[in-house]
């Protein structure tokens, strides 16, 4: 719950209140001058409005306090919640919450805001808001005027913060990984190229002394006479990066856009951290955001907070100081999820390919975000465009950095294309190391 | 800079052309009432004053100033009595209090019109009591244009106290608000 004193009430006067007191003024000063009675009668009216209006000055003291009933939801989910609002005395009060970045409002709609009748606090309102793009966003800003009822004199203030909502990106199914390539010492789910204990056979060969008799394969020994062992791949884990483009270049289709990279992105980091692998966090364009790698339950939890961060920071339009690059594992596949609506993002990956890292893009695509052509220009316009993302994915390809279009939120294909080219590509650097 | 709360309203579409209407009514009539030119001329100013006030709150200062030089030349005219002139001021009160409540209705959230009118209906009667008693104040003897303006200053002092929220009062000393010890 966010709750909050109204710090500093500004208080205004009615536009009403200089005029009337000016005309009773000067009407009552020319009754005196001129000497005729009725020349008051037009003043006194004022003098007594004005005098109404600025009986009660005390300011309301406002107070508000914001709760919702869930602060982690999933894109799409609705979110209750309620504004409590007290001030001193009987006023007229509105209240309005503004700037709701990442949701948009249900109820009351169109704005989020309430105009009370003269009444005295406390007052509960209720509201519900839809949570629409992932990120962890600041629900607003409560604001309130007060007015005491015929007042001349409005209070206005920023009463408190709302609270903060963390939308989670939505669920997307992926069972597959990718494969890093130089899996860690560490037991995991990827074949690392050595051999030793293991599930995934490697070979046979004949029985030397010192090896364990656990490994020997019966089946070969009984057939050939001689002793033959089972020599096995071991499981390991590997580090894998996301490279997140978190470009807003405006348009309406980029909050979608983000949203599907943010899904692709979190799919992807979840079933390795499953897999026991070490994920790490690169975000690049409005924002900025480095998280090195490592695995296990916290870092889930933390790459999660770091990507809704990112999302919040992308949304709210929060320019952050553009970073450095930063210096991944040797051991890194890096995984790049764009748009490629940037060409610094695919400067970026190819930097890191050619730091000797294996790297790979999932290209979020976006062209059905597009309203179609209105004209013959805007036709044009979008063949340019589409032009200019291709070209971008063909410079990646011939940079030597594999890419993946990911269609529809079904990001599994794309995984799957991306491991067979990644996997074909390491094949073919070890027969040349070979 | 604009305040957050102060957005451009979706529809108060009626209250606008209420407005307007006692507004244009209030300049026409007193100019028709005085025939003077001086008359004339207030009422097109108010009447331009009333429009102006409608596209911006903030010139219901000069609707106001406009409307006293019009009830003022109505009274001055030659032609022009103190009930002409307290039925102009009166409509000058109508105007730019509905002018206040207009533009309070000009909040994106729904706002219930009934008590914004029943303020205006409550200023107009206590701009014509209050002109009313002024008049006949004015008909008191002693030193002409002094005994009004002192009797309708006591009075406008009387009437605020009088008319002063109960509740206002009350609320400092209710056990809510006090702070714990």
């Amino acid at each position: 719950m966010s709750t909050g004193n109204a710090t500093a009430p500004r208080g205004r006067a009615d536009p009403r209140l200089l005029a009337y007191l000016a005309a009773a003024g000067a009407s009552l000063v020319g009754t005196l001058i001129v000497g005729r009675a009725e020349l008051a009668a037009i003043g006194v009216p004022f003098a007594a409005l004005a005098l109404l209006g600025l009986v009660d000055r005390r300011p309301p003291r406002l107070r508000a306090a914001v709760a919702v009933d869930a602060h982690r939801v999933l894109e799409g989910d609705e979110v209750t919640g309620y504004v409590t609002v007290d001030w001193d005395g009987q006023a007229v009060v509105d209240v309005l919450i503004d700037r709701l970045p990442g949701v948009t409002v249900v109820e009351p709609a169109p704005a989020l805001g309430w105009s009370l009748p003269a009444t005295t606090g406390p007052v509960e309102l209720a509201f519900r808001v839809r949570a629409e793009s992932w990120g962890r966003h600041e629900l607003g800003r409560v604001h309130a005027r007060a007015r005491r009822p015929a007042g001349l004199l409005t209070w206005e203030s920023l009463i408190c913060p709302g609270p903060t909502l963390r939308v989670l990106p939505r669920p997307l199914h992926l069972d597959a990984l990718l494969k890093p390539s130089e899996p860690r010492t560490v037991a995991g789910a990827h074949l690392a190229r050595v051999r030793g204990p293991g599930t995934d056979l490697a070979e046979l060969r004949p029985y030397v002394p010192g090896d364990r008799l656990r490994d020997l394969s019966w089946a070969a020994t009984a057939r050939t006479g001689d002793p033959w062992v089972v020599v096995r791949h071991p499981e390991r884990t590997g580090t894998v990066v996301l490279l997140i483009d978190v470009t807003v270049d405006g348009s309406a289709s980029s909050t979608e856009a983000l949203a599907r990279t943010a899904r692709a992105a979190w799919a992807v980091a979840e079933v390795h951290l499953q897999a026991q692998d070490r994920v790490g966090l690169v975000a690049s364009g409005r924002t900025t955001a480095w998280l090195p790698p490592a695995s296990g339950r916290r870092a889930r939890w933390i790459l999660l907070d770091e990507l809704l961060a990112v999302g919040g920071a992308a949304q709210d339009r929060r320019v952050t100081r553009p970073m450095g690059r930063v210096s991944l594992p040797a051991d890194a596949l890096v995984v790049g999820v764009t748009t490629l609506r940037s060409p610094s993002f695919t400067r970026q990956l190819v930097h890191h390919r050619r730091k000797g890292h294996a790297t790979g893009a999932l290209v979020v695509e976006t062209t059905d975000l597009v309203a179609p052509p209105v004209d013959i220009v805007d036709a044009a316009a979008q063949r340019l465009w589409r032009g200019e993302v291709e070209v971008e994915r063909h410079r990646l390809e011939r940079s030597g950095v594999p890419t993946a279009l990911v269609a529809a939120d079904d990001v599994a294909p794309a995984i799957a294309a991306l491991r067979r080219v990644l996997a074909r590509r390491t094949g073919a650097t070890r027969a040349v190391a070979g | 800079m604009m305040s957050p709360l102060t957005v451009w309203p979706p529809a108060r579409q009626g209250m606008a052309a209420a407005t307007l209407a006692v507004g244009v009514a209030t300049s026409v009539g007193a100019a028709a009432y005085a025939d003077g030119p001086w008359t004339a001329l207030a009422a097109m100013a108010h009447a331009v004053a009333t429009v102006w006030a409608l596209a911006d709150s903030r010139a219901i200062a000069t609707q106001v100033g406009t409307g006293v030089a019009m009830a003022s030349t109505a009274l001055l005219d030659v032609e022009g009595t103190a009930i002409g002139a307290v039925v102009v001021i009166v409509g000058v009160i109508a105007t730019s209090e509905l002018l206040a409540a207009t533009a309070r209705l000009g909040i994106v959230v729904a706002r219930d019109p009934g008590p914004e009118l029943r303020q205006v209906g409550t200023a107009v009667a206590i701009a014509a009591v209050t002109a009313g008693v002024t008049l006949a104040a004015g008909a008191l003897p002693g030193p002409p244009g002094v005994i009004a303006p002192a009797v309708a200053t006591l009075g406008c002092v009387v009437l605020a106290v009088a008319l002063r929220a109960p509740d206002t009062v009350a609320s400092t000393a209710h056990p809510r608000r006090r702070r714990p010890r």
